[in-house]
């Protein structure tokens, strides 16, 4: 598996956004049980995240914090979703490609995967325009890429939010 | 019939602008280059205003709403950020998105809620064939363009656009400033599309909806990133990221 490379200082740890929602907790709780290190980011404390480290700072603060780390995967969890369709788009698209830019070093570093989650489509149009461009931001990123960090986008199933964001970890 | 074109200045929004225009056509021309919207032809009612300009756009839809009923509405301003994509200014991806993404959607669904459209009307969403093909070095880019297409089709099958025309353009590489700014360095202008031959092309499909593909070549090019998207991006790769990424610092 790949996508916990060790070096010197142990494991390269996985990120995991906005791990102050139901869904972060999850994926950051099952990927510890997985066996991986995790670090999660948010902007409030939540106890269910169990004693993993934690930076709350808002994402793009946290994710400063991470230069000239390693990283062996980050997680962007999508945040909470506005129905306006600009703010929508600020939450779904500009926030995850600043922070994926952020953290292109310490995911380069250790050869990293990048995941970006999908929310399931509902019916407006601002949201199928958030989704379609998320896949076209992946598919250039995979071949920008290529060869140095791994960039999987994955749709989220409500009814296992889990388990498709570790199979992409270990799909490399 | 009285249009609405945005990015109206350069490229193929002038190009539309003057194909429109010809034939006695009632054209506003939105574009932030005002001394390019003076150079138009007569019969065009120039709208100097900024699509980045997110605070100013109510007041925009305002003014736009008051011009209208619209007969066509043609979005075509787009800017782009090229280059291997974490050396690029975050702050021009901003701009990229907010120009090509979400300016479109807040407007139409403006011009929509103030019923500034006319029974019948067409709105054109100019994205790109990266839809098609991919194009990492512009990953942002690319990103806006997908989420245009997608609101397209998901407006067209939407109950506040009915009886309206929505027709998605895909145009392959133009012969434009646009595109001269944001090619690899070096390259060739063989092989793009004049604008004026793209416009007529869009201009003959006012009125319908779907996708238009303007030239053969670009359409087979299309046709070749749904049979084989891989390869597809592999070749943008080669032809455009390569060269792109070394231009760019990093």
């Amino acid at each position: 598996m790949r996508s916990n490379p060790r070096s010197a200082n142990g494991p390269a740890p996985c990120l995991v956004t906005h791990a102050d929602t139901l869904l972060g907790a999850a994926i950051a709780r099952a990927l510890a049980t997985a066996g991986h290190a995790v670090r999660a980011t948010g902007t409030a404390p939540d106890p269910r995240l169990d004693g993993i480290p934690y930076h709350p700072a808002t994402e793009a603060a946290a994710v400063a914090s991470f230069a000239g780390s390693r990283l062996a995967a980050a997680i962007l969890i999508p945040g909470p979703a506005p129905d306006d369709p600009p703010a929508l788009i600020d939450a779904g698209l500009l926030a995850p490609a600043h922070l994926a830019q952020a953290l292109h070093p310490a995911l380069a570093a250790a050869k990293g995967t990048l995941v970006l989650l999908r929310t399931p489509p509902t019916a407006t149009p601002g949201a199928a325009a958030l989704q379609s461009a998320l896949a076209g931001l992946a598919r250039a990123l995979r071949a920008e890429w290529r060869g140095t960090i791994h960039v999987a986008l994955v749709d989220l199933d409500p009814d296992a939010p889990v388990a498709p964001v570790l199979a992409a970890l270990e799909s490399r | 019939m009285r249009a609405l074109v945005t990015g109206a200045a350069s490229g193929l929004g002038r190009a539309l602008v003057t194909a429109l225009a010809a034939p006695g056509h009632t054209v506003c021309a939105l574009d932030r280059d005002a001394a390019g919207l003076a150079t138009l032809p007569p019969g065009t009612e120039p709208l100097s205003a900024d699509l980045a300009d997110r605070p100013g756009r109510p007041a925009l839809a305002a003014r736009l709403a008051a011009l209208g009923p619209f007969d066509a509405v043609l979005h075509v301003a787009g800017i782009s950020a090229t280059g291997r994509f974490e050396a690029i200014d975050p702050a021009a991806h901003a701009a990229v998105i907010e120009v090509n993404l979400t300016a479109p959607i807040a407007l139409t669904d403006a011009l929509l809620a103030r019923g500034a459209l006319a029974p019948g009307a067409s709105l054109v969403f100019v994205a790109s064939l990266s839809h098609r093909t991919g194009y990492p070095g512009a990953a942002v880019y690319a990103a806006s363009k997908d989420g245009l297409v997608a609101y397209a089709a998901a407006l067209a099958a939407s109950p506040a656009a009915r009886g309206l025309h929505v027709l998605t353009v895909l145009p392959g590489p133009l012969d434009t400033p646009h595109a001269a700014r944001h090619a690899p360095p070096g390259a060739s202008r063989r092989g793009r599309m004049a604008p004026e031959r793209a416009a007529r092309a869009i201009l003959a499909r006012l009125g319908t909806g779907g996708t238009l593909t303007p030239g053969l070549g670009p359409a087979a090019f299309g046709l070749l990133g749904r049979l084989a998207p891989g390869l597809a991006t592999a070749l943008m790769r080669r032809a455009l990221y390569r060269p792109l990424s070394r231009g760019t610092p990093g």
